[in-house]
């Protein structure tokens, strides 16, 4: 009875830390991509603040999660799928490039459809490239949890 | 085992020379043209690769079956994400762009199945490389089939392409043998040089100093057929080679010959450089066979690559242009539709499937160099042979259209069975 609604109690701290991871993975693949155009006149420093804030507020708030979901009961339960970090990178890449997508067509092209002057795919795609090794790499390295409980 | 997986493994090397000899049928141009055109015809290229691709997924199936082989899951799961994310990528990509005055192009559903089908069979291929051409390499009895057929054919092509001479239109030394372009002539000589390497690795005695012979012989016709990119290519991997024979403490069968050979090519590479730097009438006429290629196809391609790269923008960064990509470029300068190769392995594979792609490929060749390196480290000779060449493709690849290490074209098969499905070893008892 007690495990059962330990279980459930994880759950939900699941769906948050899921819900964060993701939002911190796009925002820092859509943060990088605005950066890109506002550096070539795109005039997006506004998309560019405050995504790039909700990052850091996201980045911090993964941490703290991270931490706790590695000690106690939180912790046991999170060790099968810290097994599976590979995928589990590879996953939060794919979903927050599709997520970006659909968020970069409704800056871009449907809430504030303003022609960037000046090229800026070569720099975009450079840096959105990176990003995506990077966040492959730090999700991988997140999924290993904190203190004893450390893969 | 029982024998007929075991059959069905051995049977694994001349499977993909039938395959390759399938992928390369195709280039052929010369001295004929009507076969070449008729197979490029609209239904024909397409029901050919997508004959070609059923095949090697039956065989694959069969191989995968049989041998039990199940890959770890993780690797698994990474396949089917890249499967489910290509799905899902295929209906992103724009098939029609509005262009001049109220003018559009529509991409034909022909043309876009054709390419997406291109693209999963590419994902298939890595997976079969990374996971079962290491079956071929228990009972390799047939292993060099078709190293043999390539060396074979890259001497051929050779001999031809002095025959037929060089195409006047160029105002660089341009010869293509058989094929239509240069590019296809350089890849089955790139092709050989590597086959010739390993063929001597596998041989002893004087048919070792036969194929490194040739190999020399090949390279210096590389050379005068003005395919100076894969000469480099070539020449580098090479040379990274002649210092691994050098340096090599151990003596893993290395004779003292082949080792003062070795120390004589990388200064027979290093006299050729400098002949070539230092401003001369030999170095003027050294450089319209080794460098003149090198320059035109570079300026070349920086044009084509940074046309692609002004036309990217918005959610395109990040999940590539498709098909369409390749036209943009000449749709936005107001001219007809055009299709434009992006000559770059890196923007082709980018252009398909954008940052996830890029990483898919980034990881495989990863895991393709762990699990070589988990295999081959103890046989350094081989190592090196396999590392260089595979170095040098890469390299390769940035310059023609090579999707990266693992895909479906004729050149990539043949580097991905050396790197992963050539065993170093003639029987399995000599297996340490």
């Amino acid at each position: 009875m007690e495990r059962s609604l330990a279980k459930n109690y994880f759950r939900w701290w699941l769906a948050l830390y899921l819900s964060v991871l993701l939002i911190q993975a796009t925002s820092f693949l859509l943060a990088l991509y605005f950066l890109s155009e506002s550096v070539r006149d795109g005039n997006r420093w506004i998309a560019f603040g405050i995504i790039a804030l909700v990052n850091i507020i996201a980045f911090i708030v993964l941490h703290v999660l991270n931490n706790k979901m590695s000690v106690g009961s939180l912790g046991s339960f999170m060790q099968p799928l810290r097994t599976s970090r590979f995928p589990s990178a590879f996953f939060t890449v794919i979903i927050a490039t599709l997520f970006s997508v659909a968020l970069t067509y409704l800056i871009d092209e449907v809430i504030y459809p303003t022609p960037t002057p000046l090229s800026y795919g070569a720099l975009a795609a450079g840096t959105v490239f990176l990003g995506g090794i990077f966040e492959f790499i730090y999700v991988y390295y997140l999924f290993q949890g904190q203190g004893i409980t450390r893969l | 085992m029982n024998e007929t997986t075991n059959r069905l493994n051995r049977f694994i090397p001349l499977f993909l020379t039938a395959i390759v000899l399938l992928a390369l049928l195709p280039s052929f141009y010369y001295p004929n043209p009507s076969f070449y055109n008729w197979i490029h015809s609209e239904p024909v290229y397409g029901y050919y690769q997508l004959g070609e691709g059923i095949l090697f997924l039956i065989f694959f199936a069969l191989v995968w079956k049989k041998n039990k082989a199940d890959p770890p899951l993780r690797y698994v799961l990474m396949f089917c994400g890249m499967i489910l994310f290509s799905v899902i990528v295929m209906f992103i990509h724009e098939r029609t762009l509005a262009y001049g005055n109220g003018q559009s192009f529509h991409l034909s559903l022909y043309d876009v199945s054709t390419y997406e089908t291109e693209i999963f069979f590419d994902i298939l291929v890595s997976f079969a490389v990374l996971f079962l051409w290491r079956f071929a390499k228990e009972d390799p009895r047939y292993k060099n089939v078709l190293p043999i057929l390539v060396v074979l054919l890259a001497t051929i092509s050779v001999i031809y392409g002095f025959i037929k001479g060089p195409d006047p239109s160029y105002s660089y030394v341009y010869y293509s043998s058989f094929f239509k372009s240069s590019d296809d002539l350089g890849k089955v000589l790139f092709a050989g040089g590597f086959s010739l390497a390993v063929l001597a690795y596998d041989s002893h005695s004087y048919l070792r100093y036969l194929w490194i012979s040739l190999a020399f012989a090949l390279l210096v016709a590389t050379g005068f057929l003005g395919l100076s990119i894969t000469f480099w290519c070539l020449t580098g991997a090479s040379l990274v080679l002649s210092f691994n024979l050098y340096f090599d403490r151990y003596e893993h069968g290395v004779s003292k010959a082949l080792k003062m050979g070795s120390f004589f090519y990388a200064l027979l590479v290093l006299a050729l450089v400098l002949l070539i730097a230092i401003p001369s009438p030999i170095a003027t006429v050294l450089r319209s066979y080794f460098g003149d290629e090198v320059v035109a196809v570079i300026s070349s391609r920086f044009k084509i690559w940074r046309s692609y790269l002004d036309t990217l923008s918005s959610w395109r960064v990040f999940v590539g242009d498709g098909l369409l990509g390749f036209y943009r470029s000449s749709l936005f300068q107001g001219s007809s539709p055009l299709y434009t190769p992006l000559e770059n392995g890196i923007f082709e594979v980018y252009n398909s499937g954008g940052v996830v792609y890029l990483l898919f490929y980034f990881l495989v060749v990863v895991i393709g160099l762990a699990k070589l390196k988990k295999e081959e480290f103890f046989h350094p000779i081989f190592y090196g042979i396999i590392l260089s060449f595979s170095g040098a493709f890469l390299f390769y690849t940035l310059l023609t259209n090579e999707r990266l290490l693992f895909s479906s074209s004729y050149l990539s098969l043949i580097v991905s069975y050396l790197f992963m499905g050539y065993a170093h070893h003639r029987n399995p008892e000599d297996e340490e």
